[in-house]
């Protein structure tokens, strides 16, 4: 008999067994690793530097403007650090990026000593100095990607977080409490599910001043519950009749801690499952509309937008293929993802082991 | 007062077929640390009965009336009117529940251990560690082997004797004046379900809690009871004490019901004895004494008029001290009467 082994270390060794799953579950968590370190990979702000007799970070300024410390702009850097370290403070060091490329702009001569301008246009074929190319205004191609793997990953997570809370209350309340609730949320759910996302997306971004990518998550997530509410609705009516559901009861728990402690977990897997086709379509969303035009504002790396940049120069060909490619893998992992969990989780072939 | 009593609980389904009374009129008491039996057939309302008392029947069933006494320090209180809240506080806390299917009673995405630590702390202000030794301390009362492993365990890695025990363990936690066992032994092979009954009277023995056995098994019951009450069709036929009534049943039904134990002294060739008929269905339970399309007896009483036991419902009628039955015969039933003998040849 194996040690403390539960349901999710059951479906964790069953996960682990199925070779596709299981890379496609490292590809996700390595483009995680990347988008966290993104700053670190490529940038012209050092990771770590020595300034006056202090440590800054100015490469969290990737993340937050307001994370770039105040003393850089007291002392006129203007966003180039290196020769203004070392003019400004010669006893000065700093750790840099692996890559000194800027996702935002391009780096200018000499700003690195001895590197040359980033060429622009079509002049920005992949090279040894830009592996990716660069695109019309010379921004790094590479800097860009990198940069853009966290808008893919917050999109796909903070979009599904958000459809994926609404869809399990409402559904949850409509399949324990069944009657006029039921009726209530089965309605609204029915309702939402015949809103067209990509034409209000559209709108709302139409109508927003200042449209961010926090809307177009916002958007994707209030709109693409309903798929998680009715699969969590199913499955809470089946559990709620469960004999452990009613030994529970007779135990004297209350409604609120029966739907969360013992269905919600033995409802999870199947709805898990749903949440991560959902956080790839979810990418696949942003990336269409940032291709549009609609995604996220210039200034802000998305993989959809560089493509949106190869729209007037189709001869600028790895404007398409390396963000193609980044989000078809991270779709396709995450569909993999989905489907390693469905197989991992799912009841008839937990039936057939016994 | 006893410290538990039902009076005329009437339970019912509302279906599209219409109104199904499951339980129809039961009447029951329990005195403190006695145990009671109740008999029936599949279907006959015993486990709505059950369910009923912890108002644990899911919709379309509903109590439609009669109440459901729990005696407590401030006077009896009626478990059909109590609000929610004060509801949740008898389930597990005074009244715990056992149920028959071990395999599907125990949440399995938690530890055993879990389980019954939760099961002490929605009654017992007291620390997680205070619950999980409780827990340990139960695993040991119920006799489960190796109980320390077998906190950290998941349902799945236990036997469903084991899981009974658990299920056992998790309904007396709390230390409950009354236990209501749902068939508990009906899901187990015939050794272990042995051991699960001497279990029950062992731990009522030393607890003085009282228990509410439901089993379609006289053989456990005789094993266990104090007093027994057979249902059928929704209603109680007859109430006794254990040894009265398997001395001298006198409703014809548990006459039927005795008859048709397997006899182990008889030589293996006799035909085993059953009721003719079938029990009906809720829908359509006959007038009168509900028993009386299947009982020897009514066919024998019968007048040209039409049989006497289509009459108005007969009461449940005390024949002796303690010894009630319902049937419109019931001061003559005393006698031999023509229904052992038509049993016979059924």
């Amino acid at each position: 008999m194996a040690a403390v082994d539960g349901f999710w270390g059951q479906a964790w060794r069953r996960y682990r067994r199925r070779p596709l799953a299981m890379a496609a579950l490292l590809f996700v968590v390595g483009l995680a690793a990347v988008a966290v370190l993104a700053p670190a990979i490529a940038g012209t702000k050092p990771v770590v530097c020595r300034y006056k007799g202090r440590l800054y970070a100015p490469c969290l300024a990737y993340f937050d403007r307001r994370l770039e410390p105040a003393i850089f702009a007291k002392d006129k850097f203007r966003g180039s650090y290196p020769r203004n370290l070392a003019a400004k403070d010669p006893q000065s060091w700093a750790i840099w990026p692996l890559v000194f490329q800027d996702p935002y702009r391009a780096v200018r001569a000499d700003e690195w000593p001895g590197r040359p301008e980033n060429p622009a246009m079509d002049k920005g074929v992949p090279s040894r100095a830009h592996p990716f190319g660069t695109d019309q205004a010379g921004v790094d191609v590479f800097a860009k990607m990198v940069h853009g793997t966290t808008v893919a990953l917050l999109v796909g997570f903070v979009s599904m977080g958000i459809a994926g809370t609404i869809g399990i209350v409402v559904g949850a309340l409509g399949g324990y409490c069944g009657g006029w609730v039921d009726a209530l949320t089965s309605r609204i759910t029915e309702i939402v599910m015949c809103v067209p996302t990509l034409v209000l997306i559209l709108a709302i971004m139409a109508i927003i001043e200042k449209p961010t990518i926090w809307h177009t998550m916002a958007i994707i997530g209030f709109t693409g519950w309903t798929g998680i509410a009715r699969l969590t609705r199913g499955e809470f009516l089946r559990l709620k009749g469960a004999e452990y559901v009613t030994a529970a009861r007779a135990a004297g728990a209350g409604p609120v801690r029966i739907m969360l402690r013992h269905i919600l977990p033995n409802a999870l897997a199947p709805i898990l499952v749903p949440i991560t086709f959902g956080i790839a379509a979810a990418i696949l969303v942003e990336s269409g509309l940032s291709f549009l035009g609609f995604g996220s504002p210039p200034p802000t790396a998305s993989w959809g937008s560089i493509l949106n940049g190869a729209r007037s120069n189709l001869g600028m060909w790895w404007l398409v293929v390396f963000p193609g490619v980044a989000i078809f893998l991270t779709v396709l992992a995450y569909n993999l993802v989905g489907e390693g969990l469905q197989e991992a989780t799912d009841p008839r072939l937990r039936e057939a082991r016994k | 007062m006893p410290l538990f009593e039902i009076r005329d609980l009437v339970t019912a389904f509302h279906t599209t077929d219409g109104r199904v009374p499951a339980v129809d009129g039961v009447s029951l008491s329990i005195d403190r640390g006695r145990t009671l039996g109740l008999v029936g057939e599949s279907g006959c309302g015993k486990s709505v009965t059950a369910m009923s008392i912890l108002r644990l029947v899911a919709a379309p069933g509903r109590i439609e009336t009669g109440s459901i006494l729990l005696d407590s320090p401030a006077g009896p209180v009626d478990l059909v009117t109590l609000p929610d809240s004060d509801l949740r506080r008898v389930r597990g806390g005074r009244i715990g529940m056992i149920f028959q299917e071990p395999m599907t009673s125990l949440n399995p995405v938690f530890t055993v251990g879990d389980q019954i630590a939760e099961a002490v702390l929605l009654h017992r202000a007291c620390s997680r560690g205070a619950a999980r030794a409780r827990a340990l301390e139960m695993l040991r009362l119920v006799r489960l082997a190796d109980p320390e492993q077998r906190l950290d365990e998941y349902p799945h890695q236990l036997s469903g004797g084991m899981r009974q025990r658990v299920m056992i363990a998790m309904a007396l936690a709390c230390e409950p004046d009354l236990v209501v066992a749902d068939e508990p032994t009906t899901a187990l092979d015939v050794t272990i379900q042995a051991q699960i009954l001497d279990l029950l009277g062992d731990l009522r023995r030393r607890l003085g809690t009282a228990i509410l056995l439901i089993t379609h098994d006289l053989g456990v019951v005789a094993e266990t009871c104090d007093e027994v009450a057979v249902m059928y069709a929704g209603r109680i036929v007859e109430r006794a004490p254990a040894d009265v009534l398997f001395a001298r049943p006198l409703h014809p039904y548990t006459i039927g019901l005795l008859a048709a134990r397997p006899d182990p002294d008889a030589a293996g060739r006799a035909p085993l004895r059953t009721i003719p008929g079938m029990v009906p269905a809720p829908q359509r339970f006959p007038v009168g004494c509900r028993f009386h399309p299947r009982c020897g007896h009514a066919r024998a009483a019968a007048t040209p008029e039409g049989p006497a036991c289509e009459a108005p419902a007969p009461e449940l009628l005390e024949v002796e001290p303690g010894h009630f039955v319902r049937c419109h015969y019931a001061e003559r039933l005393g006698e031999p009467h023509p229904a052992a003998v038509e049993v016979r040849f059924a």
